[in-house]
């Protein structure tokens, strides 16, 4: 099982590198305005190089704006040859023909309903036992248990996907790992809604995403819908709700043939430090 | 300002859910009309929208299309889902079908399997690619064309300016969305399904009607500091009006209004207006075009006439809550707009007793 720990700051990428994880992720996996230059993403992949740790780039949903700064950054991943998580089918596109990348669908690019922090999934009044439970069956898969999508994919050249820690899900992961596609499952938290008018930046005043003072690498804001009686977690223009990972479910994360868990660092997860992410890693390694 | 170009004016297109309001949008000026159709087999897996919002049979359906292929006007089905899986094709396979067979122009796919799909059973029919593709920039738009998509909608978010830049750079037809409720969120990566949920029923004493949890107030903690409570997710939009000029010049194909979900009264409506203001534009009316926007927005009730709201000036105009303002700009800090929005989501405990 390898442990990959997500970095979107060269600070946190060093913290990340201290640790007893096997691999690094570095760059935002929400946010293009936190896109590296190309010289953070050399200084990152040589320090991961030199603490003998795998590292994958990590890009968002992109604008024109987005692209641009990826475009810039091309040759130098084809260089690399390193796995590049895609949130953006623009990425993705840009990515074809440089046969040294190898691209991972990320979270964003990947549908799956039980994301949503609601329970009541169907929309029958009164449903019966079998109408839930067919429901749910559907509920609980993603937009790669098909087999045409997967293949599609598969065709471009993409090696694997990003997917949230939802037990109920693990399933029909396994259905996915069992067709040859890496998985990497996120601990922590799950993206409930991602927006481009990021609500952490309007609400902290930030006027024009070129200026912004990313407030996001530092604080998350809870916030919590009182009639709903719903809290979750608010990280630059990422909507999460938040999920305890146990040492059973680790257990079941491997019996699925899913060989990655990644731990986000940041104000979202709260692992900040190279202690912190070596307890986490224990914790759930207890459960192996 | 010069006459437009008759081939560079924008179509129109316009939301509906019956026959009815089919005839009164085609009748309005919409150039096509996008519409769900309920699918036997999956009533019950709608995660967007609910059933009220769909076309409940093909021969209502196939009414539709007689009626509009016979005024010169298209028909696009939304195959709503996000997602399609094994299990879900046989049935897929035979709505595609039936909706071909009723005289469906175009399908709106949100997923690359499902396109696959449709290319394969629905043979020579125009795939116009959801914003559940999420195309926000031009790379994803080119790989959507290649993918085999002959339109692409592209995401709420895309700025007016990076509109001009995709339909400059990729040889395809491109929607914008113009007029409707908006989305806080992207379209595709955001979990807060439409519709109504017991918890929200209760929290709002079975009033219905409120169906965002995107709109609604939230407290705002930092740490433990509870720094109030704000509608803190909602970057709704709403018009395009102003924008109009500007959208032509972006060389956009179409223009999209939402509210499938809406009444008859505000699919016609809202229709008639945007006819009338591109038909202005393109005569180069600009004098006749100014002063019908001040009485739209001094008069227009972007919702159900029936109720006691605001009109656009006051609801979009004076809260900024325009499609096309910079992308961190949002009035959810300003108590007017707060209290507008609020008269807004609960018109129903406005108007019942």
């Amino acid at each position: 099982m390898k442990y990959t720990v997500h970095a979107e700051t060269l600070t946190a990428l060093r913290e990340a590198l201290a640790s007893e994880c096997t691999g690094v992720r570095f760059g935002p996996e929400f946010c293009e305005w936190k896109i590296p230059s190309q010289k953070h993403l050399k200084q990152a992949y040589e320090e991961a190089k030199e603490a003998e740790k795998e590292f994958t780039y990590v890009l968002p949903i992109l604008s024109n704006q987005g692209v641009d700064k990826m475009v810039e950054q091309l040759d130098f991943l084809e260089e690399l040859g390193v796995e590049v998580v895609v949130g953006d089918l623009g990425a993705l596109n840009l990515l074809q023909g440089h046969e040294g990348v190898k691209p991972r669908l990320g979270r964003p690019r990947v549908y799956i309903p039980a994301r949503s922090p609601w329970s009541q999934i169907t929309r029958m009044p009164d449903p019966g036992f079998f109408a839930r439970r067919r429901v749910e069956k559907l509920f609980y898969q993603t937009s790669l248990n098909y087999m045409r999508s997967l293949e599609y994919y598969r065709n471009l050249g993409v090696v694997g996907a990003d997917v949230d820690w939802i037990p109920k899900c693990f399933p029909s992961y396994k259905k996915i790992a069992g067709n040859g596609f890496k998985l990497a499952v996120h601990s922590h938290a799950i993206p409930v809604a991602v927006t481009m008018r990021c609500h952490m930046a309007r609400f902290m005043g930030e006027e024009e995403p070129t200026l912004c003072s990313k407030p996001c690498l530092a604080k998350a804001l809870k916030i919590k819908q009182k009639e709903l009686e719903k809290t979750f977690t608010l990280n630059g223009n990422v909507v999460y709700r938040l999920v305890e990972s146990t040492q059973r479910e680790m257990i079941q994360i491997r019996r699925t043939g899913i060989d990655e868990v990644v731990l986000p660092m940041g104000p979202v997860s709260n692992l900040t430090t190279k202690e912190e992410l070596d307890e986490a890693m224990a914790t759930l390694l207890g459960g192996v | 300002m010069d006459a437009v170009d008759e081939t560079v004016v924008p179509k129109i297109l316009a939301p509906i859910k019956a026959y009815t309001g089919a005839v009164r949008v085609v009748d309005a000026g919409a150039d096509e009309i996008y519409c769900g159709i309920r699918t036997p087999g999956l009533e019950d897996f709608e995660l967007y929208r609910g059933a009220s919002t769909e076309i409940p049979t093909y021969d209502e359906f196939h009414q539709i299309t007689e009626y509009a292929h016979s005024h010169g006007v298209k028909v696009l089905v939304t195959i709503n889902q996000p997602f399609i899986l094994d299990s879900m094709e046989k049935t897929m396979v035979k709505h595609i079908r039936r909706c071909v067979e009723a005289g469906v122009d175009s399908f709106i796919i949100g997923d690359l399997g499902m396109l696959q799909l449709v290319k394969e059973v629905a043979g020579d029919v125009g795939l116009c690619a959801s914003t559940y593709l999420s195309a926000t920039n031009r790379e994803a738009v080119r790989f959507l064309k290649r993918a085999g998509f002959s339109r692409v909608v592209l995401e709420r978010h895309v700025p007016l300016e990076q509109i001009s830049e995709i339909t400059r750079d990729v040889d395809v037809e491109v929607e914008a969305f113009v007029h409707g409720s908006g989305c806080s969120n992207i379209n595709v990566n955001c979990y807060f399904y439409h519709y109504k949920f017991p918890a929200m029923d209760q929290a709002y004493l079975g009033v219905d009607g409120i169906k965002f949890p995107c709109s609604l107030p939230y407290e705002v903690y930092d740490g433990g500091v509870n720094l109030g409570t704000y509608p803190i997710l909602d970057a709704y939009t709403f018009c395009s009006l102003c924008k109009l000029p500007a959208l032509i010049q972006s060389g956009v194909y179409g223009l999209k209004i939402e509210g499938r979900g809406i009444n008859e009264e505000y699919q016609a409506s809202t229709t008639k207006i945007y006819r009338e203001a591109l038909d202005l534009l393109r005569k180069g009316d600009e004098e006749s075009y100014q002063r019908m926007l001040k009485n739209t927005k001094e008069s227009f009730v972007p919702l159900p006439q029936t109720l006691p709201l605001t009109n656009l000036q006051e609801l979009c105009c004076e809260q900024r809550r325009c499609y096309y303002t910079p992308r961190f700009h949002a009035p959810y800090k300003e108590k007017l707009a707060w209290q507008a929005w609020t008269k807004l989501q609960c018109k129903r405990l406005v108007v019942q007793p």
